[in-house]
């Protein structure tokens, strides 16, 4: 399962720490 | 659900921090990026730089493939060309029968050509697509390097 993260800084803070891209999957569930 | 597909989940998270991001949550995020439909799909780096995007439902297979891809054009426009490059081979490799592969043969060329601008990796890539994909459109975009000599 993927384990997505809710908020935009803590996303940033990780790919720079990880060295990684950030994946934002935009979703309306309606 | 493709998200729920184990080939998914371990192309994401080795390459990529995911963040879903909801309408009714995240408004202002939906409007800073100017998103319209969903789902849609953003590839950012870690200063928050939007490099690529795409939209629409996509299967397990074709969303391994668009994702590594889309990765890879990140990594190539940040000037990581060696693992542009590794990611490019691995879409046109592994995921051979996605749709994604004409255009990581167009831009393996390129990740190729981008550290010594060598102008024979171009020629060998529109090459190798007119072998492999005669009808597709990145064999159209690359026509132009059957000029380099």
């Amino acid at each position: 399962m993927i384990e997505w993260e809710g908020s935009i800084d803590v996303a940033l803070k990780k790919a720079g720490t990880e060295s990684k891209l950030v994946l934002m999957d935009f979703f309306n569930p309606q | 659900m493709a998200w729920k597909d184990d080939r998914v989940i371990k192309v994401v998270t080795d390459w990529f921090i995911p963040l879903r991001v909801m309408k009714e949550k995240h408004e202002n995020l939906f409007k800073k990026h100017l998103i319209v439909w969903t789902p849609t799909i953003l590839i950012l780096d870690t200063e928050g730089r939007d490099h690529c995007r795409f939209s629409g439902f996509l299967t397990a297979v074709e969303l391994c493939a668009r994702i590594i891809l889309d990765g890879a054009k990140a990594e190539l426009n940040l000037g990581n060309y060696e693992l542009a490059l590794k990611c490019f081979e691995e879409v046109v490799e592994k995921y051979r029968e996605t749709f994604a592969v004409p255009e990581a043969i167009f831009y393996l060329a390129v990740a190729r050509f981008l550290p010594g601008h060598n102008p024979k990796v171009l020629k060998e890539g529109l090459e190798r697509l007119r072998k492999e994909f005669p009808e597709s459109e990145w064999t159209l975009r690359a026509k132009p390097y059957e000029l380099i000599k």
